[in-house]
């Protein structure tokens, strides 16, 4: 860290809503070249609000929220169907930067689902059919076997399982934060206030 | 609205690579050092980051990378402000989940269960071994609180800086948390999403032939 140039963050440089600036930092992600720059480390809570973590790909993000999807009946899922209060971070390591969102998930439409589902590989369309997410299976061969029937069922257009699909988290606070030199980094944080976002500077 | 088609696709697969029970040690804790041993020989960056997702008192969650400090047979251990948000969150509500992700080796491991404080003793020698600069930084910042400038946050080093010309003593405000894990998920990425995921769930009591966890496969 101690060989990179200690970069500032100042609210000018900052985008003046969450969005605009997340793109700038997505983009320079992408253009670092870091290797699955849309992995996000998404938490959920169970019904006791006991906390559990995990990675997911985001994919896509617009002035509303930030798209991921899964299987409705996984572990995440069945959080967010009780809780719908979510939050991720993004690490780019490569850029000593990390992004925090936290707020709430609602359901894709189904049209959102659909146009996503149908854009994936066939395999990975097979592979939501195959697996009943994060269920106990007694061996992998389970799994190939439901791969190979999916195969068969459909063998040409794989349509969405109704099982499977998006959630769009819409946040309330976002936080940007760029390590500096005396782990004296630098944190802005915006807030949701009704349709605008307040901005501030926290205590790293 | 980004297009989810122009968005990058996972290319990651660098070669598929199954998990199997037999690949796995008995003792999770000896094969999540494993696989840490792994990250480091593969030179991940910081393989000893990890998202920490805690909860307020109403369940809601919120998430930030940490460093893991120490792994024993007693758990995972962090420091942070005890004052910090995770530090009240964790006060409120004391569970958490961690994972790590090790994108060059297409590994995840995620496990949750209660976090306590570590001993005074056991922060006291962690803080010991920090650099200056790092021990300043821990008096100067009231961590998640909002500031008025960075300049606030200089003035307030070079003040502590001051006022400990010799060796800085840790703030009773920073400290250790250590994770006991009841569930720690090996994940490896497989081609076509069918990836392999490993699951050790501590038992309340020792099993028959002694075993301490249940390992089960989860369908991806």
């Amino acid at each position: 860290m101690s060989e990179k140039p200690d970069l500032g963050l100042e609210p000018d440089d900052l985008g003046p809503d969450p969005m605009s600036q997340f793109r700038r930092w997505f983009e320079d992600a992408e253009a670092e070249g870091i290797h699955l720059a849309n992995a996000v480390a998404l938490a959920t809570t169970d019904a006791q609000g006991r906390p559990s973590a995990r990675h997911v790909l985001l994919r896509a993000f617009d002035e509303e929220g930030f798209v991921f999807y899964t299987n409705y009946e996984s572990g995440k899922a069945r959080d967010l169907e009780e809780n719908p209060r979510a939050a991720f971070t993004l690490l780019w390591r490569e850029l000593d930067r990390q992004v925090c969102v936290s707020g709430r998930a609602r359901r894709t439409s189904e049209t959102e689902s659909d146009a996503y589902f149908a854009a994936r590989p066939r395999e990975a369309q097979l592979g939501a059919w195959a697996s009943p997410q994060s269920s106990v299976i007694a061996e992998r061969d389970a799994l190939m076997i439901g791969f190979s029937e999916a195969d068969e069922r459909f063998p040409d257009r794989v349509p969405r399982p109704p099982h499977w699909g998006g959630y769009r988290l819409l946040p309330q606070t976002v936080e940007f934060w760029q390590a500096r030199a005396f782990r004296l980094h630098d944190r802005i944080r915006y807030v949701r206030q009704d349709r605008d976002w307040r901005q501030e500077r926290l205590a790293p | 609205m980004t297009d989810p088609r122009t968005m990058r696709a996972p290319t990651g697969f660098h070669e598929d690579r199954p998990l199997d029970r037999e690949d796995l040690l008995g003792d999770p804790i000896e094969q999540f050092r494993r696989w840490l041993a792994d990250a480091e020989a593969a030179e991940v960056p910081l393989p000893n980051a990890m998202a920490l997702a805690t909860a307020d008192a109403e369940g809601r969650p919120s998430v930030r990378n940490v460093l893991l400090r120490g792994v024993d047979e007693r758990g995972f251990e962090f420091f942070t402000n005890y004052d910090s948000r995770k530090g009240r969150q964790l006060a409120a509500n004391p569970h958490a989940g961690l994972v790590f992700l090790w994108k060059e080796l297409d590994r995840q491991v995620s496990l949750n269960g209660p976090v306590a404080r570590t001993s005074a003793t056991e922060s006291d020698a962690y803080f010991a071994t920090r650099p200056r600069d790092a021990q300043l930084g821990a008096w100067a910042s009231n961590q998640s609180e909002v500031l008025a400038g960075r300049g606030e946050l200089e003035e307030r080093l070079a003040e502590v800086g001051a006022r400990f010309p010799g060796a800085v003593p840790r703030p009773e405000h920073w400290g250790g948390f250590l994770l006991t894990p009841v569930a720690i998920e090996f994940w490896q990425g497989r081609r076509h999403r069918l990836h392999d995921r490993l699951r050790f769930t501590a038992l309340a009591r020792t099993g028959t032939t002694g075993e301490r966890w249940r390992v089960e496969r989860l369908s991806p």
